[in-house]
């Protein structure tokens, strides 16, 4: 009987496959009926988690981002915190969290960045949705545009900007730079270039130029790590590390300061390893633009390598923190200030767009009434070329299933992380709509060969085989051709390519064969 | 006599044998009338039903036998028409060349340049406007345009489009903000300034990436259809959509940006699948022995997909109040135009010369 039930569903496993990839796709786009409160993007408070909803704080009630920021500002004089969130530990699924927090800075309550609660979970682009885009390189030839593209980023998170996108044009030494937002003044953040100056005591160590490579990545061979040394019930600490190396004067005027310090017998501590490690009687200070930023001890093994070698060519900076987003957010800030400093050209701004969230909006409302229209007339050439209203609304039906599941996976790539982000903007949308035209003309196909292996009577089977080799066939086709996108314009195009390959792959493995499955029945029946 | 009855249709493939096509070719027919006289049948096109019952009474059935004739019987008259169109669209090409130094010209978005947009519904001074933007760039601007908001039925706001290029990017953007809010009495905040810098040779090249995805795009015909004919008539045909295009772009008007270059490339998938469906016809008829029963039924499939593309075409072009959209309908509904002749006149020409052989 199990048997049976399994080989009659294992007949419709396209559409099953299909049925799951709706149901999947709903839950990434997550259209949210419950808008109130606002959704955390970035936080190194060990109790609250990105993506969760704060709706009160002290009492207040919080409506949006903006209500978030105007109570923070009343309540900054307060060390001590109640914090009332949601958290969605299911989808659709919300559990109430009251956290009490004691924040060692008044009005500090250790989230970053927050924002209004979207309709959906798509992350629509600037085009879309208003907001800035500035095209900028180095002004020197040398530097590459990876290093401008880090340091960018980590200046504008510096600066608390929220769901900036920054990206390099492929082949290019350009950067491009979107803030969903035209409320704020990138353009003096990108051109801010930032005098850094390590000092100790009154005397600068090193300067921003003066630094030759910061380490950034284990894979390259230095120190880098962020990992737990201790832990002890819910009590955790965590340590991160990277390695900053400097040029030859750099390193020889650090060793010479270095030198002539003492070591503060007071400072010296037994470390969770078992080693005694004691501190010198001065501190390093980083200072960005005449404020310091961060102050950071000098350990005691730094004298005995200046003593030994006259020369320090690199230092690991060592960070101990709470949590481990505390030592992250913590290890970026140093790094972008480092690089930032170390950054020896000004950014050329190449162009500036600016799009108004009312015109990013009136578009987009355009193009639903476009997409609405459209299928609208399909249904009717459809209708008018077959005479039957199953096999017009089973393509038609078919083609908003590859745009709803586009769209999914669209916003479901976005939960995966930063690096697999995909803004639908309006390349994207323009890939999306000539993957669906593609499946359309790809289910015409499909039925041509069903209607005219049924006057050859022909066997269903034969006819659904021969159609699909042409649908392979266009498939393969167009992703060949559609692959130079990925570098035309400095990959301008990236967003439309990616948008019909994925268009195009769900529809010749899901949606195409599942609508095959639909119509043999329809036509099993007759 | 057509071609399938002549008995020296020999290429590099063997033909169907002249009696057995053409007896193949007879019964065929007969079924297709018993069939399609069927009312329980799915009728794919009735009208042509009742039209073979009185074939020389009826107009469409005479245009159609007329075509099919052409189409089967006397094929190189259908390269007059993609040959006609090449020659004058490389024409004007080469024109554009002499005239302005580039085969196309191109827009702001593609060699740089500012786009100012002012969200102000009323009317606005055309003429005060270019004062105030020849007195800033020393151009008068290329085009003043107004954005409309469909879907709430008016306007919105205005598309200024300046053909100049400039470093001072800060400055050029509050100058211009300040003397076009003060000339037209619109709030600063209202006014938006795009400055674009020329992006056409970053990366890849434009038409290094065309090339590209048109030679990729062999590859995998090769593999499906191991045809060589399969792949010129693809690779032609493609190519001979973007020139065509391009050209009559320029006749009415529309300049080379990102958003053609983008809808160059629909085009270029677009015409890969009328191409894989023609080829399919010639493939599976040559195995059925029913070649003009294939390729008319891809013909009919070609074009309801036709149909149901250009009317879309038609409503982004008509209905949208994106410029960028606007012209990808434009551009798309003329691709779908010169794909179906390059494709169903030329490829079409090659692919029977392959499949079928001189009718000579």
């Amino acid at each position: 009987m199990i048997v049976e039930i399994l080989g009659k569903l294992f007949r419709y496993k396209y559409t099953l496959l299909m049925i799951t990839l709706i149901i999947a796709s709903f839950i990434f786009i997550h259209p949210n009926i419950y808008r109130e409160g606002a959704k955390v993007t970035s936080s190194i408070n060990p109790h609250i988690k990105e993506g969760d909803i704060i709706y009160e704080i002290n009492g207040i009630k919080i409506k949006n981002s903006a209500d978030f920021y105007r109570t923070l500002e009343k309540l900054k004089n307060e060390t001590s915190f109640q914090i009332k969130i949601k958290r969605e530990v299911f989808p659709y699924i919300y559990k109430d969290i009251t956290i009490s927090y004691y924040s060692s800075k008044p009005g500090d309550i250790g989230v970053l960045g927050v924002k209004d609660i979207g309709a959906t979970n798509i992350d629509f682009g600037i085009d879309l949705s208003g907001g800035i885009r500035v095209i900028v390189s180095p002004v020197e030839e040398n530097v590459s545009a990876d290093t401008l593209k880090n340091v960018i980023e980590g200046r504008l998170n510096f600066y608390g900007v929220a769901d900036v996108r920054v990206y390099t044009l492929v082949r290019s030494n350009k950067v491009v730079v979107e803030v969903p937002s035209t409320s704020i003044d990138l353009l003096e953040i990108l051109q801010h270039q930032g005098v850094f100056e390590a000092k100790i005591g009154n005397r600068t160590a090193f300067t921003g130029e003066e630094i030759q490579h910061i380490c950034t990545s284990p894979a390259e061979g230095c120190v880098y790590y962020i990992k737990m040394v201790y832990k002890k019930g819910n009590r955790e600490l965590w340590e991160g590390a990277f390695e900053v190396f400097l040029k030859d004067s750099a390193a020889k005027r650090l060793a010479e300061i270095i030198k002539g310090l003492e070591i503060n017998k007071s400072s010296c501590f037994m470390e969770y390893t078992g080693q005694v490690v004691c501190y010198l009687n001065e501190t390093i200070k980083f200072v960005l633009d005449n404020e310091t930023v961060s102050e950071l001890a000098i350990s005691s093994d730094l004298k005995d390598a200046a003593i030994r070698t006259s020369r320090i060519d690199s230092a690991v900076i060592k960070i101990t923190r709470g949590s481990r987003e505390e030592v992250e957010y913590e290890m970026k800030k140093l790094i972008a200030i480092l690089q930032s400093g170390s950054l020896p050209t000004r950014i050329k701004i190449e162009s500036i767009t600016v799009i108004p969230p009312l015109y990013g909006s009136m578009v987009l409302r355009n193009i639903i009434l476009l997409w609405v229209l459209g299928i609208v007339t399909v249904f009717v050439v459809l209708f008018v070329r077959y005479r039957s209203i199953n096999v017009a609304s089973l393509i038609i039906m078919t083609a908003l299933v590859e745009t709803f599941c586009t769209l999914g996976l669209a916003a479901g790539l976005g939960n995966l992380g930063k690096a697999f982000r995909w803004t639908i903007d309006l390349p994207a949308l323009a890939g999306i709509i000539a993957a669906v035209g593609t499946g359309i003309d790809d289910q015409i196909i499909i039925t041509d060969e069903v209607l005219y292996g049924r006057r050859r009577k022909e066997g269903m089977e034969t006819s659904i085989k021969k159609a699909f080799f042409v649908v392979i066939a266009g498939y393969l086709i167009t992703v060949a051709s559609i692959s130079p996108l990925f570098v035309l314009a400095g990959g301008t195009f990236r967003g439309f390519a990616v948008s019909t390959i994925i268009g195009v792959t769900l529809g010749a493995f899901i949606t195409r064969p599942a609508y095959a499955e639909i119509l043999r029945r329809i036509y099993h029946k007759d | 006599m057509g071609l399938l009855a002549n008995p020296k249709g020999t290429g590099p493939i063997k033909p169907p044998t002249p009696q057995y096509t053409f007896t193949e070719e007879g019964y065929e027919s007969k079924r297709e009338r018993i069939v399609m006289s069927n009312p329980t049948e799915i009728s794919s096109s009735p009208r042509s039903s009742r039209g073979s019952l009185i074939p020389f009474h009826n107009l469409v059935e005479r245009v159609k036998t007329f075509l099919s004739y052409i189409f089967f019987d006397r094929p190189k008259l259908l390269l007059f028409f993609p040959l006609m169109l090449i020659v004058f669209s490389s024409s004007v090409l080469v024109y554009n060349k002499i005239h302005i130094g580039e085969f196309v010209e191109k827009d702001y978005t593609l060699k740089g340049g500012i786009k100012i947009t002012i969200l102000y519904p009323g009317e606005i001074d055309k003429q005060k406007v270019s004062r105030v933007i020849k007195d800033i760039f020393g151009v008068k601007p290329a085009r003043i345009e107004d954005i409309y908001d469909y879907s709430e039925g008016r306007r919105v706001g205005w598309d200024i489009i300046v053909d100049v290029t400039t470093k001072e990017i800060e400055s050029t953007e509050s100058i211009v903000k300040e003397k076009l809010s003060e000339a037209l009495g619109v709030d600063k905040n209202k006014i938006t300034v795009d400055i674009n810098a020329p992006i056409e040779k970053i990366g890849l090249g434009i038409v290094g990436a065309l090339l590209l995805s048109i030679l990729l795009m062999g590859i995998p015909v090769y593999i499906c259809f191991r045809n060589i004919g399969s792949v010129a008539g693809i690779i032609l045909s493609t190519i001979l959509d973007v020139i065509d295009v391009l050209a009559f772009c320029s006749i009415i008007g529309i300049k080379l940006s990102l958003a053609t270059l983008g809808a160059l490339l629909v085009i270029i998938g677009y015409s890969t699948d009328s191409d894989a469906l023609l080829s399919n016809a010639f493939l599976r008829g040559r195995e059925e022995g029913n070649i003009r029963e294939r390729v008319k039924t891809a013909l009919r499939t070609e074009l309801t997909m036709d149909v149901a593309a250009i009317t879309i075409y038609i409503i982004m072009f008509t209905l949208s109040n994106n410029p960028v959209i606007k012209t990808i309908g434009v551009v798309s509904m003329l691709g779908v135009i010169f794909d179906f002749i390059n494709t169903w006149c030329l490829s079409s020409y090659i692919l029977r010369r392959i499949f079928l052989g001189d009718e000579r």
